[in-house]
C-alpha cells in the first residue's frame, strides 16, 4: 500500500517544524578566528584558554602535539578539555561579571584567563528547547547568579534582561533571586562562509574592520604588529591606536574626519 | 571438597595479600577524586584505584562521595581490606540542572541545613544498617575549607559569607553526625573537618584556621598539607633541600594543634586525644619536583611521612593512587603527575631518594618502617 501524498507532506512539514533540531548544530561551534587559532600550531596556552571559555569538553584534531601538555588524551584523536560542566547554561558570578576585563583581542590572555575564570563553573541551569528556537531555561539563583548561556548573543531574546559577554554570549540578568524560568528565543542562523585569502603584510582580512559607536574600530588581519609599532589611517588622517597585537588593532577614529555616505578607507601601517 | 577448595583459596589469596603488602602501618592510605585509570582495564575509577590501594597494602582510602562523580561507596566500605574510610561528602540539592553539590555560594538557607541534616543523617543511618556491626572507622569530611572560602569570595566579593557559610554547614553537619552515631555499634563514625592553610591566608587577612575552626566542631581535624611541603610558604620557592620538608610540616602541625585544640569535639578528644590532625592529602607532582636540583619526589615524601608518623598523625593519605588530568591554567598547566600508578598500570620510575634506594612511590612505602 502506497502512503497518500498529503501525509507524506504532513510527515515531512512536522519534521520540517517540530523534529528536534537545533537554531546551532553544535552548542558551542568556534567562531573562525578561534577555530584557526586551535587548530594551528601555535598559541598553546591562548588555544587552551578559548576552549575552555567557549565550554568545548572534547577536541578532535588529528596532530594534537600542542595539547600534549595540557590537556589529557583520550584516544589517538580526542583530547579532554577539562571544562567544568559542558551544559548549554552555566550559573556565573554577578561580582565577578561586573569586574571582568574588556577581551582587547583573540590573544589577551590576561582578559581570556579571567574570562574562563569567570565561565569554567560546575554549577548549572536547567535548559531545553522547547521548539526549533524558542528554549526554557530554569534555575533556583542565588543573589550573586546569573546565567550564562553558551549560544552567541547576536539576535536573541529573553524574558529576562539580557547582556552579552567579553566573548560574546548570552547572558541573563534575572531581576532577583529565587526559582525562575526564562523563555529565549535564538535568531534565525544563515551560516557564511569565510575564505581567507593568501595574505600580504600587514593584511587586513576582508570584512575585518567593524565600525563600534563612539568611533572605535577594530581591524582584524594578520601581521598587524604591537602596540607603537602599528600607524592607522583613515582616510589619510591618523587615527589613535589603543592597542594593536598580531591578529587585531583597536584604533579611535579621528575627530575630524568629515561625515560621509560610504566607508573610509583604513589603512594599516607597521614599521618594523 | 569443595568448601575445602574455597578454603585453599581464601587462604592463599589472603597469603598473596599479605606478602603484596608493602605498607606495614593502617595510617597511611590513598586519595581518588578525578583521575586518569588503567588502560584497558573495564573496571570504574573507583573500584580500580581501591584495588591498587589495597594491593599496595593500604588500609584507609579516601574518595568523593556527592553528585558530581559517580561512586559506589557501599562497595567501598564493604571491602575487607579496608579498615578506615574517609569519604570528602558533599550534600546534594537541585538548582535547575539536577542534583548538584551544596551550593556555598549563596547565603546560608534553613533548606540548605534541612538538606544537610537529612541526607547526612540517611548516610549514617545507612551506614549503620548495613556496617553496624564492623570494626570499621568512616570519616565524613569537606574538602579544603580554605579553598572553599576563596571561591566563595572570589565569587561573591564577600569574605564574611564565605566564613559564615562553612561555620553553619559544618555545625548542622557536625549535630548530624553526633546525633546520629550509635554507641551500641562497632562500626564508628567521626565528623572531619579539612582545612589547607596555616601560615598563608585566603584574602590577605584571613583563613579558616583563624576564622572558622574556632566556631566549629569536629572530631577530626585534616590537613591537606601542600602549604608545609611544596615549598617554605615566604619564598614558595620548591627547589629547597628536602630534608626541610617534614621540619615544615611539623612545624605546620604544631601550629595548627595550638590554635585548633579547643574546637575538638568531646567524641575526638576521647579517640584522638592531642594528635587529632590528620594529613588529608600528601603529595608531589612528578612534572614539579622530580627534576629540582636539590632532590626530586621520594625524598619529599618519605621526609613528609616520616614527620607526620613521628607526629602521631592517626591517618595519612597520599594524593593520589592514578594522576588527575593534565589541565590547563593561565600561566600553562596545573602541577602533574601525583599518582601511585601510570595509565598502563605501572608504578612511575623516580629517582631514588638514596643511592640504590627505593624509586617507586611503592617501593618506597614498602621500605618506610626499615627507613624510619
Amino acid at each position: 500500500m502506497r502512503t497518500p501524498a498529503f501525509l507524506f507532506l504532513a510527515l515531512l512539514s512536522w519534521f520540517f517544524w517540530f523534529a528536534p533540531r537545533r537554531p546551532y548544530a553544535p552548542t558551542t561551534p568556534l567562531p573562525p578566528q578561534v577555530h584557526d587559532l586551535v587548530y594551528s600550531n601555535t598559541h598553546r596556552a591562548h588555544s587552551a584558554l578559548w576552549l575552555l571559555a567557549l565550554g568545548v569538553p572534547r577536541l578532535s584534531i588529528a596532530d594534537g602535539g600542542k595539547y600534549a601538555a595540557v590537556f589529557e588524551r583520550e584516544s589517538d584523536y580526542i583530547y579532554q578539555v577539562p571544562v567544568r560542566n559542558s551544559g548549554p547554561a552555566i550559573l556565573v558570578s554577578r561580582y565577578q561579571w561586573q569586574r571582568l576585563p574588556r577581551l582587547q583581542s583573540l590573544y589577551d590572555r590576561q582578559a581570556l584567563a579571567a574570562y574562563v575564570n569567570w565561565a569554567n563553573r560546575p554549577e548549572a541551569a536547567g535548559f531545553r528547547w522547547l521548539s526549533r528556537r524558542r528554549a526554557e531555561v530554569r534555575a533556583d539563583l542565588g543573589p550573586d547568579d546569573m546565567i550564562l548561556v553558551r549560544h552567541y548573543a547576536d539576535g536573541w531574546s529573553a524574558s529576562v534582561p539580557i547582556h552579552q559577554d567579553p566573548i560574546g554570549f548570552l547572558l541573563l540578568d534575572p531581576p532577583a533571586p529565587g526559582q525562575v524560568t526564562i523563555t529565549v528565543t535564538a535568531p534565525v542562523f544563515t551560516p557564511t562562509p569565510r575564505v581567507l585569502p593568501t595574505h600580504t603584510i600587514p593584511h587586513i582580512n576582508p570584512g575585518g574592520i567593524s565600525f563600534l559607536p563612539n568611533g572605535i574600530i577594530s581591524v582584524y588581519g594578520y601581521d598587524l604588529g604591537t602596540t607603537g609599532q602599528t600607524r592607522v589611517t583613515v582616510d589619510g588622517r591618523p587615527a589613535e591606536v589603543l592597542w594593536a597585537g598580531e591578529y587585531q588593532i583597536n584604533a579611535r577614529l579621528p575627530r575630524n574626519l568629515p561625515p560621509s555616505p560610504t566607508p573610509p578607507v583604513v589603512q594599516v601601517e607597521v614599521r618594523p | 571438597m569443595r568448601a575445602a577448595l574455597l578454603l585453599v583459596s581464601l587462604a592463599t589469596g589472603h597469603w598473596t595479600l599479605a606478602t603484596a603488602s608493602p605498607l606495614a602501618t593502617a595510617q597511611i592510605g590513598f586519595y581518588q577524586w578525578v583521575g586518569i585509570p588503567v588502560q584497558g582495564d573495564p573496571a570504574d575509577l573507583l573500584t580500580q584505584a581501591r584495588r591498587h590501594a589495597t594491593a599496595a597494602g593500604a588500609r584507609l582510602f579516601r574518595f568523593y562521595l556527592g553528585p558530581r562523580f559517580p561512586s559506589d561507596y557501599r562497595a567501598i566500605v564493604a571491602d575487607p581490606a579496608l579498615d578506615t574510610i574517609i569519604m570528602t561528602a558533599y550534600t546534594s540539592r537541585d538548582y535547575g540542572a539536577g542534583p548538584d553539590d551544596l551550593n556555598l555560594l549563596r547565603p546560608w538557607s534553613e533548606a540548605d541545613a534541612r538538606a544537610e541534616r537529612n541526607q547526612i543523617t540517611a548516610l549514617c543511618e545507612d551506614l549503620y544498617r548495613r556496617f553496624g556491626d564492623q570494626p570499621k572507622t568512616i570519616i565524613l569530611t569537606n574538602t579544603e575549607a580554605d579553598d572553599k572560602m576563596k571561591e566563595i569570595a572570589a565569587y561573591t566579593g564577600s569574605i564574611e559569607r564565605a566564613v559564615e557559610n562553612l561555620v553553619a554547614w559544618t555545625n548542622i553537619r557536625h549535630q548530624a553526625i553526633t546525633a546520629a552515631r550509635r554507641a551500641d555499634r562497632r562500626l564508628r563514625i567521626v565528623h572531619g573537618f579539612e582545612i589547607s592553610m596555616v601560615n598563608l591566608t585566603v584574602d590577605g587577612r584571613t583563613n579558616a584556621l583563624r576564622s572558622v575552626v574556632p566556631r566549629v566542631r569536629f572530631d577530626l581535624l585534616l590537613y591537606s598539607t601542600y602549604e608545609s611541603i611544596n615549598s617554605p610558604y615566604q619564598t614558595q620557592s620548591p627547589d629547597v633541600d628536602p630534608a626541610e620538608t617534614g621540619v615544615r610540616l611539623k612545624r605546620d602541625l604544631d601550629k595548627i594543634r595550638a590554635a585548633a585544640r579547643p574546637s575538638l569535639s568531646d567524641t575526638g578528644r576521647r579517640l584522638f586525644a592531642g594528635r587529632f590532625i590528620a594529613a588529608g592529602e600528601l603529595g608531589f607532582a612528578r612534572d614539579r619536583y622530580e627534576h629540582l636540583a636539590t632532590g626530586g619526589v621520594l625524598p619529599r615524601l618519605l621526609s613528609a611521612l616520616r614527620a607526620a608518623l613521628d607526629w602521631g598523625c592517626p591517618y595519612i593519605v597520599l594524593w593520589q593512587v592514578f594522576d588527575a588530568p593534565r589541565a590547563p591554567t593561565a600561566t600553562g598547566a596545573e602541577q602533574y603527575g601525583f599518582g601511585l600508578v601510570d595509565r598502563h598500570g605501572q608504578y612511575p620510575r623516580l629517582k631514588p631518594a638514596a643511592p640504590g634506594g627505593c624509586d617507586t612511590i611503592h617501593g618506597c612505602l614498602a621500605a618506610l618502617p626499615a627507613l624510619q
